[in-house]
C-alpha cells in the first residue's frame, strides 16, 4: 500500500544521514558512559561497538519491510494486523513517541537546573522551547530535516573539546582488555543500545524520501557515524576516569568539560550545555513531528491541531516531573520500551509481514 | 493574524515575568579564591574564605572571613552571614586543610567540592602544617592569597618537585584500586609560603609525610619529570664537594613479575640531565661519569628507603597495585593488599649526564 506524499515535500536520500544521526545523538550523550561502565568498566568500549553493529542489522530489517511496503509503520500495521488491531498498535507507537519527546526535554531541563540555573522554572523554559518546536514543525517535514542538518553541523566543533581531558589521561585504565564475562557484557549492552535509539523514526518518515530504496546506505552511514562518535567519547572517558570514579559520575561528558579552562571562560561546560540546546532541538522536532504525523494518518485530523495538543501534554507532563528520581524512572521506562521495540517488536513485525506477504502471493 | 500577535505578546510577558532567574552581577558578589579548614576542638571546624579586594587604585588586597561550624558545609555557608555581599565559589583556586583536619580525614570536604558543579576540576588541594587561618590572612604583593598560593603550587608542579595534583587527580587516585593519594604539604615560614614536603594519604586520611629533600626522588617515581634540579654532595679527599645537576628529565618503567604467586615489582628509572655547577676541580667528561655513578647510587638508595616506608605504612602512592591490576585478569585486591607489605621491589636507576655546560675542562 503506497502512502502518497506530494513531490514538493520529498527530501533528498542523502539527508537521511543527518536525520538518523541527529536523532541518535541527544541528552544521552551527556552521561551514557556511567550506565555502561557499571557493568563492564574498562571494557565498555567493546560494548559500544557490539551494540552499534546490532543496530545496523535492525536498520537492514526495517528497510527490507519498508521497501516492500513503500509506506510507513501505519500502513504496515494495517496490512499485517488489519484496521483495528493495527490501528491500536500504531496508537501505542504514537504514545511511545510522545513519551520519548517528554523524556528528552525534561532530562535536558534537569541538566540546566543542576548545572547552570538551580532556580529556573521548568515550565517557562519548556514553553519557550515548545513554541520554537511548533514553529519548526509547522513548516513541514523539510524544515524539520533542516533543523536536523543544523543540529549536526553547528555543534560539530564540540568534538575537539574532548581532546582537552587527555592532559590527565591514564591509559593504563584501559587494561586489562576482555576482563568481563558475557553476562556482564550483555547487561551493559542493554543499556548501551538506549543511546542508539532514535533511528526507528525511519518507520514514519520513509515515504518522505525521494527514491527511498537508495537512502538505505545513508541510514547505515548515519548510524556508523554515531558509533564512531560514541566510541571516541567512551575511550576518552575511560582514560580520564577511573572505573570507580566513573560509576559515581552522573554526567561524565559534562564533568570532563569542567577541566577545560580558558582565560575568558572559567569553565567550559556552560558553553557546552548552551550548545546542547541546538543538539536536542532536532530530537524533539522529529519525535513530535512523527507523533503528530502518526495521529494524522490514524484519525484523519489536521496535523497542526494534533501537534498543539501533543505539545500541551508535554508542557504539563514536564512540569509534573519534579525530582531526579522520577526523571530517572521515566528515562529507564521509556528506554526499556525502546529496547523491546527495536530488538523484539521490529523483528517480530518483520516475520509476520513476510509470512503474510507469502501467503497472499500463493492465493 | 491579530490573534497570533496577541498570543505572542502574552507569552512574552508571561515568560519574562515568571521566567526570571536571580541575577548574579559580578560586582555585587564576593568571589572566593581560597578556602581553608582548621580543626577547633571536638567536631568543630573553622572555615576561612579568602576574597580578593580590588581597590580603586587597582591594587589588590585580601579579605578573609572565618566562621566556626560543625560541618564543613555549615562552616562554609556561615561565611555568607559574615559577608556583606553573597559569597560564590565558582572561582575557587585552592583548598587548604590543616594537618589535624587532614589526619582526621577530608572525605566530607572533598565530597562537597565534588558534588558542587560550580567548583572546577582544577581546584588545587593542599595540606598546611600550622594554622590555615594565619596563612590565609597573610598578604602577598600583587595577588590575593588564593591566587598567590595557586600560582606558587602550579608552577612548582609544572617545573618543580611537587607531583601534579588537583581535585580530579585526587579523586582519581582515591577511586583507583591499588593507589593512594598524595598532596603537597606547605607551611608559613618568615612570611613566605614554604613547600615543606608531601602529605601521604590512606584513603582520605593523612597518615604520613615525606620531607622536601625526598621530593625529587618521589616525583621521579610518581611521574615523568620534564624539568627539575638536583643537588649531589660527595666527599673527595676529605673535602665536601657539590654537584648541581639541572634540566633533569626522567622516565619510569614498571615491570611486575610472578603476579599470581609472589608479585615482584621492578622499577626502571631513567634520568637525563646536565651539570651546571661543581665546587670541586674543573668539570670534564670524567666528572660527568663520576656524577652519574654518584647520582645512580643516591637515587637508588633513597627510592628504596621511600618504598620501604610506604610498605611499612601500608600505603601505595606510587600505584604499584594499579600496575599489577592492569596486568592481570580478575585481579584480587584483597590478596594484593596482604602481599603488598612484604613484596619485593627492585629499583634500577640509569643516569645520563648529557652536557656539561658551555665551557669545558680547565679551571679559570
Amino acid at each position: 500500500m503506497k502512502v502518497p506524499v506530494k513531490d514538493q515535500y520529498l527530501i533528498n536520500p542523502s539527508l537521511v544521514f543527518f536525520i538518523v544521526h541527529s536523532m541518535q545523538i541527544g541528552v544521552g550523550v551527556l552521561g551514557f558512559q556511567r550506565y555502561v561502565a557499571i557493568y563492564t568498566e574498562q571494557d565498555s568500549w567493546i560494548t559500544v561497538l557490539i551494540a552499534g553493529a546490532t543496530i545496523h542489522i535492525v536498520i537492514w530489517i526495517m528497510y527490507k519491510m519498508l521497501n516492500k511496503e513503500q509506506g510507513d509503520i501505519i500502513s504496515i500495521h494495517e496490512n499485517v494486523f488489519g484496521k483495528w488491531i493495527g490501528g491500536l498498535l500504531s496508537f501505542l507507537f504514537m504514545l511511545y513517541l510522545i513519551a520519548l519527546g517528554i523524556t528528552i526535554l525534561r532530562t535536558f531541563i534537569e541538566v540546566l537546573q543542576v548545572w547552570m540555573f538551580p532556580l529556573m522554572k521548568t515550565w517557562t523554559f519548556s514553553l519557550v522551547y515548545l513554541i520554537a518546536i511548533y514553529y519548526i514543525i509547522a513548516g513541514g517535514f523539510r524544515t524539520v530535516v533542516g533543523a536536523c542538518f543544523l543540529g549536526v553541523v553547528i555543534p560539530f566543533y564540540l568534538i575537539f573539546t574532548f581532546l582537552a581531558p587527555l592532559e590527565f589521561a591514564n591509559f593504563r585504565n584501559l587494561l586489562p582488555v576482555f576482563d568481563h564475562s558475557i553476562k556482564e557484557t550483555l547487561s551493559s549492552f542493554k543499556t548501551m543500545t538506549l543511546s542508539y535509539l532514535g533511528f526507528e523514526l525511519l518507520l514514519v518518515y520513509y515515504p518522505f524520501i525521494k527514491k527511498p530504496e537508495t537512502s538505505q546506505k545513508w541510514a547505515h552511514y548515519g548510524n556508523l557515524f554515531t558509533v564512531i562518535l560514541y566510541l571516541y567519547l567512551m575511550l576518552i572517558t575511560l582514560v580520564y576516569f577511573t572505573p570507580e570514579h566513573l560509576k559515581r559520575t552522573i554526567w561524565a561528558t559534562l564533568t570532563m568539560w569542567k577541566i577545560i579552562k580558558f582565560p575568558f571562560v572559567e569553565r567550559f561546560e556552560y558553553i557546552g550545555i548552551a550548545s546542547w540546546v541546538v543538539v536536542i532541538l532536532p530530537n524533539l522536532c522529529l519525535a513530535f513531528w512523527a507523533a503528530s504525523r502518526t495521529a494524522k494518518r490514524l484519525f484523519n485530523v489536521k496535523q497542526k491541531k494534533v501537534l498543539i495538543a501533543i505539545l500541551t501534554i508535554t508542557l504539563i507532563a514536564n512540569t509534573l516531573l519534579r525530582d531526579r528520581a522520577s526523571i530517572d524512572l521515566l528515562n529507564s521506562r521509556v528506554s526499556k520500551i525502546g529496547l523491546y521495540f527495536i530488538y523484539g517488536y521490529i523483528p517480530f513485525l518483520f516475520v509476520c509481514f513476510s509470512f503474510i506477504n507469502k501467503v497472499r502471493k500463493k492465493t | 493574524m491579530k490573534k497570533k500577535i496577541i498570543l505572542t505578546l502574552l507569552v512574552c510577558i508571561i515568560v519574562s515575568y515568571f521566567g526570571r532567574i536571580e541575577k548574579e552581577i559580578i560586582d555585587e558578589l564576593e568571589v572566593a579564591t581560597a578556602v581553608g579548614f582548621d580543626s577547633k576542638g571536638k567536631n568543630k571546624i573553622e572555615a576561612t574564605a579568602v576574597m580578593p579586594l580590588i581597590k580603586p587604585d587597582k591594587t589588590i588586597s585580601n579579605k578573609t572571613v572565618s566562621t566556626i561550624g560543625n560541618l564543613s558545609k555549615e562552616a562554609l555557608s556561615n561565611v555568607n552571614h559574615k559577608s556583606h555581599k553573597p559569597v560564590v565559589n565558582g572561582k575557587l583556586e585552592v583548598a587548604l586543610y590543616s594537618k589535624k583536619v587532614a589526619e582526621a580525614g577530608i572525605q566530607d570536604y572533598i565530597d562537597t567540592f565534588h558534588r558542587d558543579p560550580s567548583v572546577g576540576s582544577r581546584l588545587l588541594l593542599t595540606v598546611v602544617d600550622g594554622e590555615v587561618k594565619e596563612m590565609l590572612q597573610e598578604t602577598f604583593e600583587e595577588f590575593d592569597t588564593g591566587s598567590y598560593i595557586q600560582k606558587q603550587l602550579s608552577h612548582n608542579m609544572e617545573r618543580g618537585l611537587i607531583p601534579t595534583s588537583n581535585l580530579h587527580l585526587f579523586l582519581s587516585s582515591y577511586y583507583t584500586k591499588g593507589m593512594d593519594p598524595v598532596l603537597p604539604l606547605i607551611e608559613l615560614k618568615d612570611d613566605d609560603i614554604n613547600i615543606k614536603g608531601l602529605a601521604l594519604f590512606k584513603g582520605t586520611k593523612m597518615v604520613d609525610s615525606i620531607p622536601f629533600r625526598n621530593m625529587f626522588v618521589f616525583k621521579s617515581l610518581f611521574e615523568n619529570i620534564k624539568m627539575a634540579g638536583y643537588k649531589l654532595k660527595t666527599k673527595e679527599k676529605g673535602k665536601t664537594e657539590y654537584f648541581s645537576i639541572q634540566g633533569i628529565s626522567t622516565r619510569k618503567e614498571f615491570d611486575v613479575t610472578h603476579i599470581h604467586k609472589a608479585p615482584e615489582v621492578t622499577l626502571h628509572l631513567k634520568i637525563k640531565g646536565f651539570i651546571r655547577e661543581y665546587t670541586g676541580e674543573g668539570v670534564s667528561s670524567k666528572t660527568a661519569e663520576k656524577a652519574e655513578k654518584l647520582m645512580e647510587n643516591k637515587v637508588k638508595k633513597e627510592a628504596e628507603m621511600l618504598i620501604k616506608k610506604f610498605q611499612r605504612k601500608n600505603i601505595d602512592p606510587l600505584a604499584f597495585g594499579e600496575q599489577a591490576r592492569s596486568r592481570t585478569r580478575h585481579w584480587d585486591e584483597k590478596r594484593w593488599n596482604q602481599q603488598y607489605k612484604n613484596m619485593k621491589v627492585n629499583v634500577k636507576v640509569d643516569v645520563m649526564i648529557s652536557e656539561i655546560g658551555v665551557v669545558d675542562g680547565l679551571e679559570l
